[in-house]
């Protein structure tokens, strides 16, 4: 893994004075003799906004999959704050509600639901009463500057506006991680600022860890390190 | 939203896959309904010819196809009548008569005068018909207001035609729609002279009914004694059989509705890969994904099995009013059947969603995520 560039901003500038939010330490996921993601080591300081990128099938979403306990390496460890994820087999949904906000490409929003309902999906299960709920995901909605089309549902809203809704339903639990893969994949340049911009404000508000995966140069502006993947293969 | 909110409004925005759903169980629930009214009113029907007179207990023939084919002689029932504890075991012959289409299900009793006493009968008007006479008749007062009868008019019963010299009233409705005649001339015309159909015993006060009942079945092994509706089965196979062909019934009807939400939970499985990918992504337990899917489900089927009460209430109207079927029974709505149909929608829901809900708690959340 190729680190292109040092962090310059955040809240930590030393290794020593900083916490590792994500260790990543010769994952390798294998599909029979496929090999999607080839050993790879990262290592993510708490509080950086760090873009992965890489040539399509190098392995980027699967890692990004990987961290978030979507998926299983075939071999190595990742740690999240501190924990082998390996640990949490049996409480991943509750770490993956917890612990990690997840921002997909195409936004993944349950199209019969509002912007409203999708932002509070996250929070079943927890210890949220339904007004507190909705009233976070009011909150997190007005944040994202859709306070005023919360009620709409995901056909009625443009790609950038379900993007930022996918960003409010990521942050519904405060998670410690945001992982994104590829969040401005797919909108226009006014779009992709403003989701750009909405990630930069929450990583500066609250301090959480960003990892995205990206091969859109207007993301790796905005971030503290780049990574690069070079390509796996058979 | 709450949980439930969820799962309505999940119902809601496919109303046309929730409302196949719903009618596939309606339909199942329909079947368990009317299977199960039916019998129960033909098992209610059967059973009140036991329940006429003081009797503590009814004697007949042991597994007869039909209990008003059973068959006793009287010189058993006398000889029950001397088994110790017995007050009274009177015999009556029962028949049943085809008057006209629209009562073609008349029970004619043929007791003797002497016997109506322990019988229950109350002659409300006119008087009994004489020990002998091939020719009088009594007629509960239901029967004869139905058919628009009165003391001393003729009624033709079996070609013969008879003078009605009574109405009567017994302890049980069933026995008001009834008519009586002279038991030696109702064994004469069907040519069984000594035999009735059943025998109603009752014992002496402060006896014990379970021990003089055994003391009878154990000494006329041929005959069996009836206490309840539940022992009806006893003595008549048909019940049995009309049990047999509810549960089976019931049990198709039950096939057929699991199958039905089957196929609709498994086709929204396959449409909602995605969500539940994106569910378990946001960090959903795999058990609120079973309960997500099984509520759905749940209520669906609840929401089906109202539906399919109201058409059972339907058809057993239609099948009460066919011809074949006509004046055979009157239909009995007891608890036991919405129990049965709720219990019913319960099973179907939780049997037909299984699957998909499993399917969908342990897909990967990767591979459900990359489905288009």
């Amino acid at each position: 893994m190729n680190d292109q560039r040092s962090a310059t901003s955040g809240p930590s500038t030393t290794e020593e004075e900083t916490t590792a939010a994500i260790v990543v330490d010769n994952v390798e996921r294998r599909f029979g003799r496929t090999v999607a993601l080839a050993e790879t080591s990262l290592r993510v300081e708490a509080g950086e906004f760090v873009v992965l990128n890489g040539p399509s099938g190098c392995g980027k979403s699967t890692l990004l999959h990987c961290i978030a306990a979507l998926d299983s390496p075939s071999a190595g460890t990742i740690t999240v704050q501190g924990r082998d994820i390996a640990h949490h087999r049996h409480q991943l949904s509750r770490f993956r509600r917890d612990e990690i906000g997840i921002v997909f490409q195409l936004h993944n929003l349950v199209p019969r639901l509002s912007a409203v309902q999708n932002a509070q999906l996250p929070m079943f299960g927890t210890h949220l009463r339904r007004g507190e709920r909705r009233d976070r995901a009011i909150g997190l909605l007005d944040e994202v500057g859709l306070a005023s089309t919360m009620n709409h549902a995901p056909p009625e809203m443009s790609g950038g506006e379900r993007q930022r809704v996918a960003i409010a339903r990521a942050l519904a639990n405060h998670p410690t991680i945001l992982l994104a893969d590829e969040p401005t994949g797919s909108l226009d340049d006014d779009s992709a600022a403003l989701v750009i911009a909405l990630l930069q404000r929450f990583r500066d508000d609250t301090g959480m860890t960003i990892l995205a995966v990206s091969h859109d140069a207007r993301l790796d502006r905005a971030a503290d390190r780049i990574f690069t993947m070079g390509s796996a293969h058979v | 939203m709450t949980f439930l909110g969820l799962i309505a409004h999940n119902l809601w925005s496919r109303k046309m896959r929730s409302a196949l759903t719903a009618t596939a169980v309606a339909i199942g629930v329909m079947a368990v309904v009317a299977l199960g009214v039916l019998t129960t009113s033909l098992k209610e029907t059967a059973t009140q010819v036991l329940q006429v007179g003081t009797a503590d207990f009814t004697m007949a023939q042991k597994h007869t196809d039909d209990i008003l084919n059973s068959s006793i002689s009287e010189d058993d029932i006398a000889a029950i009548g001397r088994v110790p504890g017995v007050q009274s075991a009177v015999g009556a012959l029962l028949e049943i008569v085809n008057y006209d289409a629209d009562n073609p299900l008349i029970i004619q009793v043929g007791l003797d005068p002497s016997a109506q006493g322990p019988f229950g009968v109350d002659i409300l008007e006119g008087a009994s018909y004489s020990a002998n006479a091939p020719d009088e008749v009594m007629v509960g007062y239901v029967l004869a207001k139905k058919l628009s009868k009165r003391v001393g008019d003729t009624i033709v019963v079996d070609a013969v035609a008879c003078r009605i010299t009574g109405l009567y009233s017994t302890n049980v409705s069933f026995g008001n729609s009834t008519m009586m005649v002279p038991l030696s001339a109702l064994q004469a015309r069907n040519r069984v002279p000594g035999q009735v159909s059943l025998g109603f015993v009752k014992v002496v006060d402060g006896a014990n009914v379970d021990e003089v009942r055994k003391q009878i079945d154990d000494a006329f092994i041929a005959l069996t004694t009836i206490a309840s509706a539940e022992e009806f089965g006893r003595a008549d196979r048909n019940l049995t059989l009309i049990n047999a062909a509810n549960t089976g019934g019931s049990l198709l009807a039950a096939l057929i509705a699991i199958t039905g939400v089957l196929n609709t939970s498994l086709l929204s499985f396959f449409e909602r890969i995605r969500e539940f990918g994106v569910l378990r992504a946001v960090g959903w337990s795999r058990f609120r994904i079973i309960w997500l899917v099984l509520g759905e489900s749940l209520i669906v089927s609840v929401i089906g099995a109202a539906f399919g009460v109201w058409l059972g209430w339907v058809a057993i109207n239609v099948l009460q009013h066919l011809e074949q079927l006509r004046g055979v029974f009157i239909p009995v709505y007891g608890s036991e059947i919405f129990l049965r149909s709720l219990s019913f929608a319960v099973v179907v829901a939780f049997l037909g969603a299984l699957y998909p809900a499993l399917r969908a708690a342990f897909l990967s959340p990767v591979e459900a995520l990359r489905r288009e």
